[in-house]
C-alpha cells in the first residue's frame, strides 16, 4: 500500500473512529508530530476533542488536501478555498470556539487562523457592552473602576 | 457561557492580533481579565489623524517583548523626528513587519529613517509609501528580508535599491514587477535558495 492510500483512525473523546488519509491526518501537525516519531499505530486517540468538533475539522482538513492536490488553475482553486473557509467558519460562538480550542491542540494552523479572525472581525465594529453581551462576558468592574480605566485609555478611544 | 474570556493568553493576543490596535485597547473595558491584555498584543495598526498621541502612548504603555508587526498610515504631517523615533523603537523591538505609509498630500518633508532600519536583523517585510527618504547610509544589510515595497521614496531610490543589491549577500531570486495601473508602484521580491549557486 502506498504512504498516501494509508488510513489512520481518528479516535474522539467519545471513542467514536474517524479513518481518514495520512494526508488529511498530518494536517494536524500534532499527528504529524507522532508519526514522525515513529508512533505506528493506525488509531491515534485525540481525547480532548468530541466526535462532533473532530468531524468539523477533519472536513476543513480534508478540503484543504484535496485542493492542494489539484493541479492547475491555482488562482480559483484558491478563491473556491477562500470561499469554503468563510462558509466553514460561518459557525455559532459555541461551535466557534470549540473549533479555536481543537484547532490550536491539533494545531491546525489554517483552521486556527480563520477562527481567531473570524472572533476579531465579530469584534471589530462593536462597542464594549455589544462584546459582553455577545460573548457572555461578566462585567466584574464598578462604575467607579470602568470610569478609571475609560480615563487611563481615553488617548485610544477619542475619535 | 463565556467562553472567550477562559481563552489561554496565546490564543487571546493572537485574536487582538487581527483588528487595528484601537479596537484591542477598546477591550480594556470588557472586564478586569482585559484590562491590559492589549499591552501584549506584538502588533501597532494605527491609520487615523491623531496618530502622534496615539502611537507615542502605545509605544510607552506597551508591554509585549517583541513588536513584530508596525503599520501606520499617516493622514497629516507628522514631525519627521518623532517618525525617526517610531521606527527606532519598532527596530529595538525586533520588527518582522513593517509598513508605513506617509501623508501622501501632505508637503514633502524629509523623513530621515533611523540608520538602525538599515542593518535591522529581524525584518522580514518592509513597505514604505509616500516616504521621502533622506540620507541613505553605506551600510544597508537586511539578512532577513523578503520583501520590499516602495512607492514614491524619492529619487535616492534607485541608489538605495542597487546598495541593498550589492550588500545583501545572500540574495538569490528578484522578482520584478510593477503593479497595475500604478506605474510608480515597485514590487521586489527576493527569497533564498540553497539550489541556486
Amino acid at each position: 500500500m502506498s504512504e498516501s492510500n494509508k488510513k489512520i483512525s481518528l479516535i474522539s473523546s467519545e471513542g467514536e473512529a474517524f479513518e481518514v488519509s495520512e494526508a488529511v491526518a498530518r494536517e494536524f501537525e500534532i499527528v504529524a508530530h507522532m508519526l514522525e516519531d515513529g508512533c505506528s499505530g493506525s488509531s491515534i486517540p485525540i481525547t480532548t476533542v468530541d466526535s462532533n468538533i473532530l468531524g468539523k475539522v477533519i472536513e476543513y482538513c480534508t478540503k484543504h488536501v484535496e485542493v492542494g492536490n489539484v493541479e492547475g488553475n491555482s488562482e480559483k482553486a484558491e478563491k473556491d478555498l477562500e470561499e469554503f473557509d468563510k462558509r466553514f467558519i460561518a459557525v455559532e460562538m459555541n461551535t466557534l470556539f470549540s473549533l479555536i480550542l481543537a484547532a490550536n491542540y491539533l494545531n491546525v494552523k489554517g483552521l486556527l487562523n480563520i477562527g481567531c479572525q473570524k472572533v476579531a472581525d465579530t469584534i471589530k465594529d462593536m462597542k464594549p457592552e455589544e462584546v459582553r453581551s455577545i460573548f457572555n462576558i461578566e462585567n466584574d468592574y464598578t462604575p467607579a473602576e470602568e470610569e478609571v480605566v475609560r480615563k487611563e485609555n481615553e488617548w485610544a478611544f477619542q475619535p | 457561557m463565556d467562553r472567550i474570556s477562559p481563552l489561554p493568553d496565546d490564543l487571546i493576543l493572537k485574536i487582538l492580533s487581527f483588528p487595528p490596535t484601537k479596537v484591542a485597547i477598546t477591550t480594556s473595558l470588557l472586564s478586569k481579565r482585559w484590562r491590559d491584555v492589549w499591552k501584549h498584543v506584538p502588533k501597532l495598526e494605527y491609520f487615523a489623524p491623531r496618530a502622534s498621541t496615539f502611537i507615542q502612548n502605545f509605544l510607552i504603555l506597551h508591554k509585549a517583548p517583541v513588536l513584530k508587526t508596525m503599520h501606520v498610515e499617516l493622514a497629516q504631517n507628522h514631525r519627521p523626528t518623532d517618525i525617526e523615533i517610531w521606527l527606532r523603537v519598532a527596530v529595538e523591538r525586533g520588527v518582522r513587519k513593517l509598513r508605513f505609509h506617509n501623508n501622501p498630500f501632505g508637503p514633502k518633508e524629509a523623513i530621515r529613517l533611523p540608520g538602525s532600519l538599515y542593518t535591522c536583523q529581524t525584518l522580514v517585510s518592509l513597505t514604505l509609501l509616500y516616504t521621502f527618504i533622506v540620507d541613505v547610509p553605506l551600510t544597508i544589510c537586511f539578512p532577513s528580508l523578503k520583501t520590499l515595497r516602495l512607492r514614491r521614496p524619492s529619487k535616492l531610490f534607485t541608489i538605495w535599491f542597487c546598495l541593498i543589491l550589492r550588500q545583501t549577500p545572500k540574495l538569490r531570486i528578484l522578482r520584478f514587477r510593477p503593479i497595475e495601473r500604478c506605474f510608480d508602484y515597485v514590487q521586489i521580491q527576493w527569497e533564498q535558495t540553497s539550489s541556486v549557486p
